[in-house]
């Protein structure tokens, strides 16, 4: 069987908008959550954020590939672009060769603009010319297939919360079957005010509005909802042959994928059930056992039921052993569709620099956690084989398995 | 609106909103050979043209123009 390795990474995040920064935010355990008051202004009950900032794209790219680029786009394309330089992937090699390009992204608010814009105008011939890019939720692969010559698979995947992750388990699969040899695979997640609104709507949102950093408590009893925040997460996903052909700098093995379904009623949650049917089809996929893993990064956002859920999927399997768990979410805030990429790099950032992040703000843990090895400060170890985790709304579930070669 | 207010504020929309060159903005310039301009670039000066000159260039109208003097021209003859 092809095997799949990891050769590149670029991140944009609140935690860091670069491979060193995001790894010292890990390793201390630092907050990327701010309180922004004009969020209130806006009409929102939380003005809890992360601190994402907008990238200024004008030095890096002709006017002609920014005017169509969605916000989450240029996220996208901040973080391919660091990624594609970590692989050290050529112009010429990107021009002459089918590279693929599968992300995970969901409807932007862009979609909302133009609707309202049409509301008042009612003239198509006065919207905004570009609308029709920015719109798509294809917008962000769309763009950067024109501006990274991108001739290989090229698509979006949306699947909630765990859409990235899913889109890092097609393209292994996609690899695997000899299909491609190199997919850019990643996740994107825009930060505007309007996207939480839906979110607030459904009490899912935390409003401990005076203590942003202390505010995301994943596992936590006094949690009391995720905060937004966003960016954008690529990987470089290649075959192991080509990568040594290549020279790639191999960063890790993607060894293992499992999705599942809840098949619940329930559209707001996840079941404990569905979480670890997908851990367990990942394990089952990797041939390996939970006595392999050493670290888990969890899905938990400091959701009220959610992070129930996955200490229950993760105590049924995790219970009791020495395998380490956190969330990295209690530091950038729910990071949504690109959660699945964005986890992955840091759990690689850690294989990579022998450290397990802290699930940050755990005091007192639920009951349901009370069995699992949650790591509150940082560990210096060494993590050969772990499982980033994600679920998402509508009971989708996704389980990656990376290991050290 | 005299040719020299349009010429203004052609200027400005080519520079500040399509991002070309203030030192290329000259009468005789090209669109597409010296500017760039693309499809997409002609249809947002169609918008422009019709929020701020108050008609509606003729579908791919824009496109057809070769210099920026025709563009001037253009708008003067149908403003």
């Amino acid at each position: 069987m092809r095997r799949v390795v990891v050769t590149g990474m670029g991140i944009w995040s609140c935690i860091g908008q670069d491979l060193q920064t995001v790894t010292e935010s890990l390793r201390q355990g630092r907050s990327g959550v701010i309180f922004d008051p004009k969020r209130i202004e806006y009409g929102l009950q939380s003005g809890l954020v992360g601190n994402v900032p907008r990238p200024d794209l004008k030095p890096l790219l002709p006017r002609k590939f920014r005017a169509t680029m969605s916000e989450d786009a240029e996220y996208a394309f901040m973080a391919v672009r660091q990624a594609i330089q970590n692989a050290e992937l050529l112009d010429e090699y990107m021009l002459n060769n089918e590279v693929g390009l599968i992300f995970g992204a969901e409807c932007n608010t862009e979609r909302i603009n133009g609707a309202k814009q049409m509301e008042i105008v009612h003239d198509s011939q006065l919207l905004e010319g570009n609308s029709l890019f920015k719109i798509h939720s294809s917008s962000a692969t769309m763009n950067l297939s024109t501006i990274f010559h991108i001739k290989g698979i090229n698509l979006c995947v949306a699947a909630a919360c765990a859409s990235s992750s899913h889109a890092i388990g097609l393209a292994q699969m996609f690899i695997r079957e000899g299909l491609q040899d190199i997919v850019i695979v990643g996740g994107i997640s825009e930060v505007t005010p309007l996207a939480a609104a839906g979110y607030e709507a459904i009490e899912g949102i935390s409003l401990q509005n005076g203590s942003p950093q202390k505010a995301c408590r994943p596992f936590d009893k006094e949690r009391d909802g995720g905060i937004q925040s966003g960016g954008g997460a690529a990987l470089i996903l290649e075959e192991y042959d080509h990568a040594k052909k290549r020279g790639s700098n191999i960063i890790a093995e993607l060894v293992g994928w499992g999705a599942s379904s809840d098949g619940m009623e329930n559209l707001t949650t996840t079941c404990g059930e569905g979480i670890s049917r997908a851990i367990k089809r990942a394990l089952l996929s990797a041939n390996l056992s939970r006595n392999d893993i050493d670290y888990v990064c969890a899905t938990a956002l400091s959701d009220i039921n959610k992070d129930r859920q996955e200490a229950i999927a993760l105590s049924e399997i995790f219970g009791h052993t020495k395998t380490y768990i956190s969330s990295t979410e209690s530091m950038t805030g729910h990071e949504n569709i690109m959660a699945g990429a964005s986890k992955s790099i840091h759990t690689l950032l850690m294989m990579q620099n022998n450290f397990v992040a802290p699930n940050i703000n755990l005091e007192n843990v639920i009951d349901e956690a009370k069995d699992l090895n949650i790591a509150r400060k940082t560990v210096f170890t060494t993590i050969n084989t772990a499982i980033v985790n994600s679920s998402g709304m509508g009971g989708t579930n996704s389980a990656l398995i990376f290991r050290k070669i | 609106m005299t040719q020299q207010e349009i010429q203004e504020k052609v200027n400005a929309f080519l520079t500040d909103r399509l991002e070309y060159e203030p030192s290329a903005i000259t009468p005789e310039v090209e669109l597409k050979r010296d500017l760039g301009m693309t499809s997409l670039d002609a249809v947002e000066t169609s918008i422009f043209i019709k929020r701020t000159f108050g008609f509606q260039p003729e579908r791919g109208a824009v496109k057809t123009l070769v210099t920026i003097q025709d563009l001037y021209d253009y708008i003067e003859k149908n403003s």
